[in-house]
């Protein structure tokens, strides 16, 4: 095993964390993220230096904007069931409004958050992943303030 | 020191609570934040917001990762996949064409399905189309004398089904053998009917 290898095996943790939130379906975030990593090893010989890590995020970020944009096109059967157990992980009370307020948020902005907040990327990582860094600004202030409007409001006000 | 007047751009505001503020500002935002309550609220909010995010995902990397994420077995089908995809490509090839090859006299000139179907549409067309009073079909009543003569040239009548006619009709009842007797004291009576009756038996 070589050290790019090594280097996407390290990270398999942390994009299945970004997947789930991202995806907010266990199943699905797995999918993508096997996705991400059969097109990280066939496309190894294209990766020549820099972060490992952004490049996953990066493959994975433009995989999910794919399987959306194919999703609008079909028509939808919503799954009726609930996607995840509640409070598996984290708290129960807050944990629904959480996703719901992910879910009102566009697909750009729900990435820039979630590689900021979730995934500790710095501004400059979350810029590679989606180009300019003003717009990983604008995205991340403008989903700061849309998510804002579920959920957290009362719990953030102590 | 610092000017608390200076109003500070949201953007700093983010950074702040992403830790990518650089050093000399810092003092800068904090005297602004003590200032003005509303945005001190905001960081606040912003804050909460991001350990709500980490309280319900961070578990998600202490999962044990699913087997079918494993790197060496992805590495493996993504190598073989495209030599299985040639190889089932050049045996659907060569089979088909040995088929092709081998079975090319199978149905050339023979009937098929199709061509019978057809046969009997024509037929039936034929047969029809010339009919003006019922131009679809005949009712069932009638339809041995509309088939008999001009039309097919036979005399047609409708089997009637009982008991005693399938009996007749395989001469077994006694009016039925005097009749079989009658017929052939006529074929001999007359060599013609004769001649024809043998050569129906030797058939």
């Amino acid at each position: 095993m070589n050290a790019f290898r090594n280097n996407v095996q390290a990270a398999i943790p942390a994009l299945r964390r970004y997947a789930r939130a991202l995806t907010r379906d266990a199943e699905i975030a797995n999918d993508l993220v096997q996705d991400t990593l059969v097109r990280a090893l066939r496309s190894e010989h294209l990766f020549h230096e820099g972060d490992v890590r952004s490049w996953l995020y990066t493959i994975l970020t433009n995989l999910n904007r794919n399987r959306l944009r194919t999703l609008a096109r079909r028509p939808t059967l919503a799954s009726i069931e609930e996607e995840d157990a509640p409070g598996t992980s984290g708290p129960v009370t807050g944990a629904r409004d959480i996703e719901r307020a992910l879910s009102t948020l566009v697909e750009d902005q729900r990435a820039a958050l979630l590689l900021v907040v979730l995934e500790g990327l710095s501004y400059r990582e979350v810029a590679e992943v989606q180009l300019p860094i003003g717009t990983v600004m604008s995205r991340l202030a403008r989903a700061r303030a849309g998510a804002g409007v579920f959920g957290w409001r009362a719990s953030a006000a102590p | 020191m610092v000017d608390r007047d200076a109003p500070i751009p949201e953007a700093e505001l983010h950074a702040y609570v992403d830790g990518e503020l650089p050093s000399n500002r810092r003092a800068a935002v904090e005297a602004w934040l003590a200032a003005h309550p509303q945005d001190a609220a905001r960081v606040a909010a912003w804050r909460a917001q991001a350990d709500l995010i980490n309280a319900r995902y961070a578990a998600v990397a202490q999962e044990p990762i699913p087997p079918r994420l494993d790197l060496d077995r992805l590495g493996r089908i993504d190598r073989r996949r495209p030599l299985l995809a040639l190889a089932a490509v050049v045996a659907a090839f060569v089979l088909g064409g040995l088929a092709g090859w081998f079975g090319r006299d199978t149905w050339a000139g023979g009937i098929s399905g199709l061509r019978v179907f057809t046969a009997d549409a024509i037929d039936a067309h034929k047969l029809y189309v010339v009919e003006v009073r019922h131009p679809v079909e005949v009712a069932g009543a009638n339809r041995p004398t509309w088939c008999s003569g001009s039309r097919s040239g036979l005399a047609m009548t409708c089997a009637r089904l009982s008991w005693r006619n399938w009996a007749q009709a395989r001469w077994r009842t006694p009016a039925a053998r005097r009749e079989r007797r009658r017929r052939r004291a006529r074929h001999v009576r007359r060599p013609v009917g004769r001649a024809l009756h043998h050569l129906l038996r030797a058939v």
